[in-house]
């Protein structure tokens, strides 16, 4: 499977998902740290691995340990593959730049660390506009699943940490002073390493976007889980909850650069 | 070193490098393991989370051993 990305892509990834990282547009910031182009969003090429992990999960719960092992840029081919075993792969050339590790699902307990929020029309809307972007795109449609990690990334953009947590963590990060996620990542290189999602047979079989109302979106409370001299690692969860039953997850990985 | 540490951290790597158990023993080096700075950063997470232990990179050398690893987590060295 072969895929490729746009500028526009980008675009439409972070006006959906609120990932403005600068990384993602600035090529004096990209250039700055090594890199040859601006590159894409991760979780944008994600979405083109989960829908390769869509069709070796084959409507089976599992669970994805997804690895971003390097930055992925505009306008250059990629392909997807499946190792046969347990592992989906994007890469170019010998190098893999997405790993996704597949595992046994998981039950889990909803958490409301940070309080939860009903699906609401505005994000139904928002969901179903970039699928429909997608389908377009991609010729197909993304699997529904997909879609629903895509919406519980979006409410992590969207969701802003307690400001005790964040000034906290501008202040490790060696920025003191700053308010919110996004101002942290405007002045220090975030990327994030790992994304790891629990699928349950219940999100396998929502079969439409209009099916995502009626959920609640339940949020974790941001947890910084390492700091050296280089950097922080801070983790964030989302649950997709329905009749206090949690269909899926997503706990994405951050690592940020101390100044 | 404890047994769990050592099994634990080798299904841990064997994990992020899809490696079988056999791969990995106490004198297996670690350069010989191939760690990029992901799965650095993957393994010193994990190990934070689960033994609330900061790996340091300043601890490997050419000659670190997956042992000495363990027996630097359980504090004994």
């Amino acid at each position: 499977m072969m895929v490729r990305y746009s500028a526009h892509d980008v675009e439409k990834w972070a006006a959906f998902s609120g990932d403005y990282n600068p990384i993602h547009f600035d090529k004096g910031m990209a250039s700055s740290y090594g890199m040859t182009a601006c590159p894409i969003q991760g979780m944008l090429a994600l979405a083109d691995v989960k829908n390769k992990i869509s069709d070796v999960v084959q409507g089976k719960p599992f669970s994805a340990h997804i690895s971003f092992r390097d930055y992925i840029v505009p306008d250059t081919d990629y392909e997807i593959s499946w190792d046969g075993k347990r592992t989906v792969t994007l890469h170019r050339d010998g190098q893999k730049l997405i790993t996704a590790r597949l595992k046994d699902y998981v039950p889990e307990q909803p958490e409301t660390g940070l309080g939860k929020v009903s699906t609401d029309a505005q994000m139904i809307t928002c969901l179903d506009e970039f699928a429909h972007y997608r389908a377009e795109e991609r010729k197909h449609p993304d699997a529904l699943w997909s879609l629903g990690d895509s919406l519980l990334f979006r409410d992590i953009f969207n969701t802003e940490s307690p400001r005790e947590f964040t000034r906290d963590l501008s202040a490790k990060v060696g920025v003191s002073g700053l308010e919110t996620i996004n101002d942290v990542m405007s002045v220090s290189l975030a990327v994030q390493t790992n994304h790891t999602i629990n699928v349950s047979e219940q999100a396998l079989n929502i079969s439409s976007v209009k099916q995502f109302s009626g959920f609640s979106i339940n949020r974790g409370h941001p947890s910084l889980v390492l700091i050296d001299e280089e950097k922080v690692v801070i983790e964030f969860l989302v649950q997709l909850v329905s009749d206090n039953a949690v269909t899926m997850s997503s706990k994405s990985t951050v690592l940020i650069k101390r100044k | 070193m404890s047994t769990n540490t050592f099994d634990r951290l080798r299904e841990l790597v064997c994990e992020i490098k899809d490696l079988d158990e056999d791969d990995i023993q106490r004198d297996t080096l670690i350069k010989d393991l191939n760690f990029d700075s992901l799965d650095f950063v993957e393994l010193q997470v994990t190990v934070k989370k689960e033994c609330n232990f900061t790996m340091n990179q300043t601890f490997f050398t050419e000659k670190t051993t997956f042992g000495d690893l363990c027996d630097h987590i359980d504090g004994k060295e």
